[in-house]
């Protein structure tokens, strides 16, 4: 479970998020809404411990994982995975060495990570793709190897920040139902940030409002 | 290790190779027997020959600050905004000089006008030729980060004319401002062209203070005015590095249609580059005469050459590393005071040649420090200290340009920084340490006042030995030297631009 406590975020003495509370349960699928500059993103980067809090605490698992001023427990002991809204495929690394790279990192030795991630391309169709580079990639291409390369980490928690924000109606809706299927497949806590309210219902178990750095409003199963 | 630690390591040894031994040097001319005194800075000032030549610095540098600024900045907005043909082409020919020692373009042009140029004018004329390529690099860049729409806004509504002089030039006017003053600072510097051409400046006094009464006081002395212009670029250079970098694609950028204006431009262009590029080429071809005096200056110069070649490529390897890595701390802000180290790396570029080299005279010169200061160790010293600030400024540019969720993806994937550096930031920053090198590499083998004043006996480099040679040799050995030097500094410039060709065409 993640929890927000009284959370303030400021950025050069500009509040960003004032008095945040939030609670995400284990395996849930939150969805926040809200327009551009309402410090969705702010929340992401805060469960990813990429920002540190003014005041208040944030908790993941139990664990004080950050606190006024302090990061507490550092980004990868976090067991969190993100897809940013620009995607940030690493463009000097192939589709296989973009979706590699962290089980390199963690040690996973060669036959066990090249199995997970022949697993992984399959699971997100990308079979054929494996050597190429990221620029010869489609959007939704890209989409799916962000996807992957969160993913084949099994996280329990996949933050996404408007992923299919750049990709065409038809599209938008086959990957999203696709996120849907893999969470509840692979059973994964899902906080997705959106400013589409129909793409908030189709993926969300529960929606909350923000609002000028605020929750407004919160609907629970949907 | 932590990170932090590390790079504190890294600071502490550029603290001891450049900015400790000017503090020493500034500390020692405030003392004296262990007493606080100023007599130095008292009898500088009361000195009428030395107020002279700090008059001459000052309007050299404010003639040649203000032709290059001017000229500089049209040219810039001409090849780097404009469908002009060829204008790649052209930027690439107008670099030449400021690749060149700039005494080399002095003898070039002092041989064609003999006595005549000798002076005040000669001087500004060969500077002016040498920094205009700085203004028109800086232009170029900064033009690349006005933002198409505001000029497409302003274009619905105006032609171009009016468009860069109420939209472009405001919008790149702190570029301006900032080409200027570095033009000034490194115009009020300068010590060769001076010193060759005859013309009292500042600059020169120091070295002459030094050299010929060892008076390090009255040296550093004669350093402070220049520090003071220094301080001021800092300001600048300080303003400019809030502003956020957002590079346009050439693809997205606005170009100005030249259209009946193209062919008169081209041809203004065309004998600009004559003049200020192929003139003194050509001197030099002519001067060298025969292809025996080519070959004597061949062999007269392969042992100076082979160990200008081999210190340029050390020192150019230390550039680019020790480039990269304050690059690294400035651009992550990794210290509170990192503001400071970006200060002291412009401080020690922007400072006199001559003065810095006095300084690690004064703190390398003792029994203990001799393994460094006998051996070619010193000179390396010399050229990190003086071009750092080109290799760190050029790797900052780039890490600038670097998505931050990049890093961001690799730390939740569990790497830690020195794999992210390895892993992420390093292969996207390849190809700008690549042109950190080259350009490290040519600044250090153009390099002639610090490795004059420290070089260890048998350890001269070309430069060294044209500008020995200046003094009593044969006109035609000097030209043919000066011509193997300009093929030695330009061969590194066209491998790059084959290995760019190269990859481009892969692409």
């Amino acid at each position: 479970m993640i929890i927000l406590e009284e959370v303030d975020v400021r950025f050069d003495d500009r509040p960003v998020l004032k008095d945040v509370n939030l609670q995400v349960a284990d395996k849930e699928r939150l969805v926040l809404l809200g327009s551009s500059g309402s410090g969705k993103t702010t929340v992401l980067r805060l469960i990813a411990g990429f920002v540190t809090p003014n005041r208040g605490k944030v908790m993941i698992d139990g664990q004080l994982a950050s606190e006024e001023g302090k990061i507490l427990i550092p980004p990868h002991q976090r067991e969190v995975s993100m897809v940013f809204q620009d995607l940030a495929l690493w463009p000097h690394m192939n589709v296989v060495e973009n979706i590699a790279f962290g089980l390199k990192i963690q040690g996973i030795p060669k036959r066990e990570r090249e199995q997970k991630i022949h697993d992984m391309l399959c699971m997100v169709g990308l079979e054929n793709a494996a050597k190429k580079s990221i620029e010869q990639l489609s959007g939704g291409e890209k989409q799916r190897v962000a996807l992957a390369r969160s993913l084949v980490l099994s996280p329990k928690v996949l933050l996404m920040d408007e992923p299919l924000s750049s990709l065409d109606d038809a599209l938008n809706m086959h990957l999203r139902t696709q996120i849907v299927k893999l969470q509840e497949k692979l059973g994964f806590t899902l906080v997705y940030v959106t400013h589409n309210e129909t793409e908030a219902k189709e993926v969300a178990t529960k929606i909350v409002h923000m609002q000028d750095g605020k929750i407004v409003d919160s609907i629970d199963e949907l | 290790m932590k990170e932090r630690t590390l790079f504190g390591g890294v600071v502490a040894f550029l603290f001891v190779l450049g900015a400790l031994p000017l503090l020493v040097m500034l500390l020692g001319s405030l003392y004296n027997n262990g007493s606080f005194t100023l007599t130095a800075y008292r009898e500088l000032f009361g000195n009428t020959a030395l107020f002279q030549s700090l008059k001459n610095s000052f309007m050299l540098a404010l003639t040649v600050a203000t032709a290059s600024t001017s000229i500089g900045v049209g040219l810039g907005i001409l090849l780097g905004k404009s469908d002009l043909k060829f204008s790649k082409f052209f930027l690439v020919l107008l670099l030449i000089p400021l690749l060149i020692p700039p005494y080399i373009l002095a003898f070039a042009w002092a041989d064609l006008f003999g006595e005549w140029f000798f002076g005040f004018w000669g001087v500004a004329f060969v500077l002016f030729s040498v920094y205009l390529p700085i203004v028109i690099l800086i232009i170029v860049l900064y033009l690349h980060q006005v933002d198409p729409y505001l000029e497409e806004a302003a274009l619905q509504l105006s032609g171009w004319g009016r468009v860069l002089w109420m939209i472009t030039l405001p919008l790149i006017r702190p570029a301006v401002v900032f080409a200027f003053l570095l033009v000034f600072i490194l115009a009020f510097g300068e010590f060769s062209v001076a010193n060759f051409l005859r013309y009292p400046v500042f600059s020169t006094q120091g070295f002459v203070y030094f050299s010929a009464f060892y008076d390090f006081k009255a040296a550093t002395a004669a350093a402070l005015p220049i520090v003071m212009v220094v301080a001021m670029v800092f300001w600048m250079q300080s303003f400019l590095a809030e502003r956020k970098m957002h590079f346009i694609p050439a693809s997205l950028m606005q170009k100005i249609t030249l259209l009946k204006l193209h062919s008169p431009l081209f041809v203004l262009l065309l004998l600009i580059v004559i003049l200020l590029v192929m003139t003194p080429l050509s001197i030099l071809i002519i001067k060298t005469n025969s292809i025996e005096s080519f070959l004597e200056a061949g062999e007269k110069a392969f042992d100076p050459l082979e160990r200008s070649l081999l210190f340029a490529m050390a020192g150019a390897t230390l550039l680019t590393v020790f480039g990269f890595l304050s690059a690294y701390i400035i651009h992550k802000r990794l210290f509170t005071w990192y503001r400071w180290l970006d200060g002291s790396i412009l401080l020690l570029f922007a400072l006199p040649a001559s003065l810095f080299g006095i300084a690690l005279i004064l703190f390398w010169n003792r029994a203990y420090t001799n393994f460094i200061y006998a051996t070619p160790l010193i000179i390396l010293i010399g050229y990190l200290g003086k071009y750092l600030a080109l290799t760190t400024k050029i790797t900052e540019v780039k890490l600038v340009q670097i998505p931050r969720n990049l890093m961001d993806a690799a730390a939740l994937s569990g790497a830690s920084w020195y794999q992210i550096l390895w892993y992420i930031i390093l292969p996207l920053s390849k190809e700008v340490l690549l042109v950190g090198w080259v350009i490290g590499f040519i600044f250090s083998l153009r390099e002639n006042t610090i490795t004059m004043l420290l070089y260890p006996p048998g350890s001269d480099t070309l430069p060294v030995y044209i500008f020995t040679q200046m003094a009593n040799g044969k006109d035609s050995l000097i030209a043919a030297l000066c011509l193997i030097m300009i093929i030695a500094t330009l061969l590194p410039l066209l491998f790059l631009g084959l290995y760019n060709a190269m990859q481009r065409r892969r692409v």
